[in-house]
């Protein structure tokens, strides 16, 4: 099931990334408010994120394990991303409130402007590159195999022999070490963060690109992501302004992105790009016809 | 597609992904031990004090008319839901507590009454899946990789097969088991579970829906897995079965055990008859 | 005590009309068994009807009854145009819970693609300042409470002593069952959005009444601590709900008396999250309802 909270993951990867990299909150006249300060270096800092965002996602998870209907269980997703945006933007010493935090250090402000825009793609490209690896092992082979499994059918697993609590809470951690570093190279590259950032809409933009891709394809989710957010978010900057109706084309982006996301529930659920399906041979066998035998050949 | 005789599962070739049954001397007392168990609805008792025992390497059934409480056994017993009062023993420990998962890991492995295939797996990976410990499955394998697992994995594809075959269903190996039809879910479901070298199966009603043929070959494939060492408990409707495969039959009604013993001698019995036909 | 009373009577206020928006949630649920999100846009919808009629000159009262009947309108079309062939068409709880996801937010920018993205106000409509048991309250605020109390007892008598409203409770308890025995269970479901789609839209006329301004998305705002009180008094139970709204809106106030008045939603959030994961079935919840909600 998707996560509908997944927006707070990468929230927490973007503040943990900015409280990290930034200096004490007492600089530039103290203007905003924040905990820690430490000037980590970028890498550790992704890290962090990471970690943060893993530990995040586990506690979202948690909250998941409890068996109520589904739709139940998507209303608690969203009331907990609408509710962590709140209370961090009602809080203003903690991580900067509704204001948020600014300033956060660009890892390439030694490079011109052009240069470091060419960098941090270069960078955002390698991150992909190694996410998808990684994502690979998890829903490439055996493990893929296991947690489709349990996709399918939680109980017959069970009596499989599978620790359900534990998978659940295993790919919401790997999950939720994804969501931090995006949010971590997303607050890197924008420079500051804020609760207006993550709010319920944003999390739509995420399904939307989930859906379009094909929810159960690696490289679909990822082309997905790419077209949503490149396309849609940002291209409506690119149309021209009209002038009586300010908002009008961020609003049109929104209207697209809803009516996208109905569009292909409606007409083509499975997404742009199916699950793929691993085919095993068969090994011959000295010990006859293998098609012969009690169940063979009947069909319901 | 009907099977020549010496095709039917049970005619030897069963053998071969079966003889790892772990063998349950351990203790030299019975496989499966059930003291007072009760299950409570609300305030129903569907099981209300129930003991009973499994040796190895046999098959008991449990009969009885709807509502007795069976299926409640079976699925206390397996541990899908806890019991109210009462313990459970297996293989010389105490599972009472032990979750589901961890049940099956020891070797007690059941099946539903509606099979349950994970649909959007095709059939043989539905198999493959039900190693829980596989090597690819744990950190290590994430880690190190395909090296790590690569013999394991193709050791679980070839009693994968090896089932498959046993059951004639290599034909449908690459097919998703959403589009398998009840009969060959059943089946899929039953392999799964021998896939995990069980010490003790716990079927609930397994023939229902196949016809008196398969029923049959389902029947030698039971004996002949425990030849091979494998307990089984049973529910089944069809008194028939029970007869031709259970050693020991237990009567169930109103939640408690009523009579007990093998089932051409219980189908004599006064109170088996007026269980049937009171409930 | 004097701030504890005098919170309690804007709770009561604010709950009412928090009653009169979660019973519209909570009646459609309870019917059509789908979680309408869209709801919070429709309520949207019903306030923006308002500012346009008050330009036009109508008496807020009549505004206040015609928007409501024009948002229950859109959500039948809202059920007929999308809800219910997906439904047909086999869709899961959880695609549903994202295709009003997705409506509610199309809505709410239709919305500003019309109206645009400003904030609006319906002016001062609040009238005299009434002084009753030691509350101080608006004249706008009784007025509300009072049509709140008039529609609850009009839901009340419709359920019990109408053919309409047995076959409407048969429904909600078993929809297969109902339409065994010869209820047209598509055309109650209409009448269940319909009404839940009325009772949204003035409800969001109220809101927009007693708070000095308003934009697009007061009803997604809005729509937390609506379901909040439709699940503390059990989802798809009107009368659980009525209390409920009043509990919540008392709860909110009196917490933000006392407290930062930033967190008051978290209040609203906190008894969501705590009802569904530990006692879904509502405070007031009959253990059917549990089965219903328990997947």
């Amino acid at each position: 099931m998707a996560n509908l909270a997944y927006i707070v993951v990468i929230a927490a990867g973007a503040y943990t990334y900015a409280v990290l990299t930034i200096g004490p909150d007492t600089g530039n006249g103290g203007f905003q408010h924040y905990i820690l300060g430490y000037q980590l270096p970028f890498f550790a800092a992704v890290i962090a994120a990471a970690a943060v965002g893993a530990g995040v996602g586990v506690l979202i998870g948690v909250t998941g394990l409890k068996r109520i209907r589904q739709d139940y269980q998507a209303m608690v997703m969203l009331v907990i991303s609408i509710m962590a945006a709140t209370v961090i933007g009602a809080a203003p010493s903690f991580l900067g409130g509704e204001p948020g935090i600014s300033l956060v250090p660009n890892p390439f402000s030694n490079l011109s402007a052009v240069t470091g825009a060419w960098a941090y793609v270069a960078m955002v490209a390698f991150a992909c590159l190694i996410g998808y690896l990684v994502l690979r092992k998890f829903t490439g082979g055996p493990m893929g195999r296991a947690l489709r499994a349990m996709r399918d059918d939680e109980h017959a697993a069970a009596a499989m022999g599978f620790s359900v609590v534990r998978m659940r809470l295993l790919t919401q951690a790997v999950g939720g070490a994804f969501g931090g570093v995006s949010g971590a190279l997303l607050v890197a590259f924008i420079g500051g963060w804020s609760p207006g950032a993550w709010a319920y809409v944003e999390t739509l933009a995420l399904l939307t690109a989930v859906i379009v891709g094909g929810m159960g394809n690696d490289f679909g989710v990822t082309l997905g992501t790419f077209v949503i957010a490149v396309l849609l978010l940002q291209g409506v900057q690119f149309l021209p302004q009209i002038r009586s109706h300010t908002g009008l084309t961020e609003a049109l982006g929104w209207m697209v992105l809803g009516l996208l996301t109905i569009g292909f529930l409606w007409f083509r659920p499975q997404g742009v790009f199916r699950e793929r399906r691993p085919k095993y041979r068969l090994r011959p066998d000295p010990t006859g016809d293998p098609s012969s035998g009690a169940l063979a050949g009947r069909r319901g | 597609m009907s099977a020549a005789p010496e095709d039917a599962p049970g005619s030897g070739r069963i053998a071969a992904p079966i003889t790892a049954v772990e063998s349950t001397e351990s203790a030299g007392g019975p496989l499966l031990r059930l003291t007072d168990l009760v299950r409570q609805y609300g305030g129903v008792k569907a099981v209300d004090g129930v003991s009973f025992e499994i040796q190895p390497r046999t098959i008991t059934g449990i009969i009885g008319p709807n509502g007795a409480g069976k299926s409640t056994v079976l699925t206390v017993a397996s541990g899908f839901m806890p019991p109210t009062s009462g313990h459970i023993e297996f293989d010389g420990r105490d599972v009472t507590g032990l979750p589901m998962h961890r049940r099956a890991r020891l070797g007690m492995v059941r099946t539903f009454q509606i099979a349950r295939v994970f649909e959007g797996l095709t059939a043989i990976e539905n198999l493959m899946v039900a190693v829980p410990q596989q090597r690819s499955l744990t950190l290590k394998g994430l880690v190190v990789g395909r090296r790590y697992w690569r013999s394991e994995e193709e050791e679980i594809q070839e009693r994968a097969w090896q089932l498959m075959k046993t059951f004639g269903m290599a034909d449908k190996a690459n097919e998703k088991a959403g589009r398998l039809s009840g009969g060959q879910r059943r089946a899929v479901e039953i392999m799964r579970a021998l896939m995990m070298r069980p010490k003790l199966l716990l079927v609930d009603e397994p023939m229902a829906g196949l016809n008196p043929k398969l029923t049959r070959e389902l029947e030698e494939v039971l004996m002949t897995l425990r030849e091979q060492g494998l307990s089984v408990l049973i529910i089944e409707h069809e008194l028939d079965t029970v007869e031709r495969i259970c050693s020991e039959v237990l009567v169930m009604a109103w939640g408690k055990v009523i009579a007990r013993g093998q089932m051409a001698e219980l189908r004599t019995r006064r109170e088996v008859q007026d269980a049937y036909v009171v409930g | 005590m004097h701030l504890l009373v005098q919170s309690i009577g804007f709770g009561v206020a604010a709950g009412a009309v928090l009653s009169l928006g979660a019973v519209g949630f909570t009646l459609q649920f309870g019917i059509s068994n789908v979680l309408n999100i869209a709801y919070g846009a429709l309520m949207s919808i019903g306030a923006f009807l308002g500012l346009f009629m008050l330009g036009l000159g109508l008496n807020i009262w009549v505004a206040m009854v015609l928007g409501g009947l024009a948002v229950g309108a859109c959500s039948v079309l809202l059920n007929r145009g999308l809800i219910t062939p997906l439904v047909r068409k086999g869709m899961q709880p959880f695609g549903l819970v994202i295709v009003s996801v997705s409506a509610g937010i199309v809505l709410e920018y239709v919305i500003v693609a019309v109206a645009g993205p400003a904030t609006q106000s319906y002016g001062n409509l609040s009238g005299a300042t009434l002084n009753f048991l030691g509350w101080t309250l608006t004249t706008a605020q009784v007025v509300i409470f009072g049509i709140a109390v008039l529609l609850m007892v009009g839901l009340h008598l419709l359920l019990t002593r109408t053919q309409l409203g047995r076959a409407m409770r048969a429904t909600s308890s078993n929809r297969t069952l109902a339409r065994s025995c010869g209820i047209a269970t598509s055309r109650i479901s209409d009448i269940a959005w319909f009404m839940s789609g009325t009772f949204c839209g003035m409800a969001g006329i109220a809101l927009a009444i007693t708070i000095e301004s308003f934009d697009f998305t007061l009803g997604s705002i809005f729509l937390i601590p609506m379901i909040a009180a439709a699940v503390l008094g059990g989802v798809g139970q009107p009368y659980g709900a009525m209390i409920g709204g009043l509990v919540v809106g008392v709860v909110s106030s009196v917490s933000s008396a006392y407290w930062d008045p930033a967190y008051q939603s978290v209040v609203a959030f906190g008894i969501i999250i705590v009802m569904l994961l530990v006692r879904p079935r509502g405070l007031f919840g009959s253990s059917s309802a549990t089965r219903k909600l328990l997947a």
